[in-house]
């Protein structure tokens, strides 16, 4: 027997069948990224949990009118009330261990892929707020670029040529760092 | 910030997205499990109290009611029966049954009481007789 783990079937069983344990999956699979989510855009830790349950609270009450695209409502729900909520917050900033930058000159070590991941949040975090989010949405989250222009409101081409363009602005940043 | 990490292509960049992120935010899973349980109970607490597409009792009785009534007035106030309306034809003056004088103030011989239509209100049948 499979498990299922798409989200829409997931939610459309919750919402059809009443399925608790559909909704326990979808939960189990969304929830601890919503939480990353939205402690990478600055929020404090409490304040994340506070956040992660208000948005599924209003997400259960709207999403069984509408359960095409669950796990984009999810983002534009939170997203919404994270900016109400901490509108003056800042993504916090990413420090690069200085150490991993002496040591890491093999480019299988694990030092190495290690600092290529402090480093790409290092870049990302120079980008505009909407490009992160944009980026995280799309290769962290998993929105296909039609959902993320759900949940921002824009025409899906201009989506996907963000995305692009915010890829290439930090390889350029990253081109300019190498010595 | 100078490093000597050669700056990896745009396809490499996109799949280290996730494990980046991932591996930095860890969330407490008794924290999320709470919040799974939270909503779990407001949403059957929620239902316990709503009954979606059923009207109290005493709405439904209230409209019977308030229906039956303006039924009730309509038919006093307008005369609507369902019955149809019988045309009413008045009848001359001519035809109509001549009033008797009147005869209340006889006495015992059958003459008119004179002390008692003076003291009728109605005077111009005492003035008549």
């Amino acid at each position: 027997m499979t498990v299922d783990t798409d989200p829409r079937t997931l939610l459309q069983r919750y919402c059809e069948q009443d399925d608790q344990t559909a909704f326990n999956r979808f939960y189990r699979g969304q929830s601890g990224r919503l939480w990353g989510f939205l402690r990478s855009r600055g929020c404090h830790e409490e304040a994340a949990y506070d956040l992660v349950a208000e948005a599924f609270s209003r997400f259960i009450r709207v999403v069984c009118k509408d359960p095409a695209s669950p796990v984009a409502l999810l983002y534009r729900i939170a997203i919404n009330l994270h900016i109400d909520s901490h509108r003056r917050d800042t993504a916090a900033p990413v420090t690069v261990d200085s150490r991993l930058l002496d040591s890491a000159t093999a480019p299988e070590s694990s030092e190495y892929h290690q600092l290529q991941k402090q480093l790409l949040r290092h870049y990302m975090n120079q980008l505009p707020r909407d490009e992160q989010n944009l980026l995280l949405m799309r290769y962290w989250i998993g929105l296909t670029h039609r959902e993320i222009a759900e949940v921002v409101d824009m025409p899906e081409g201009t989506v996907r040529r963000q995305a692009a363009a915010a890829i290439h602005k930090i390889r350029t940043m990253w081109q300019a760092d190498e010595t | 910030m100078k490093h000597n990490i050669a700056a990896p292509d745009s396809a490499v960049i996109e799949t280290l997205i996730t494990p980046a992120f991932d591996e930095t935010y860890v969330p407490d899973p008794a924290r999320m499990q709470a919040i799974r349980d939270a909503l779990a109970h407001a949403k059957s607490g929620s239902r316990s109290h709503k009954k979606p597409n059923t009207l109290p009792w005493w709405t439904v009785l209230l409209v019977t009611g308030g229906l039956a009534v303006a039924a009730g007035w309509l038919v006093n106030e307008f005369g609507i029966t369902g019955k149809p309306e019988q045309a009413q034809v008045e009848q001359p003056a001519d035809t109509l049954p001549l009033m008797p004088r009147t005869n209340r103030h006889l006495d015992r011989n059958g003459r008119p009481d004179r002390t008692r239509q003076q003291q009728d209100p109605v005077i111009y049948l005492r003035e008549a007789d």
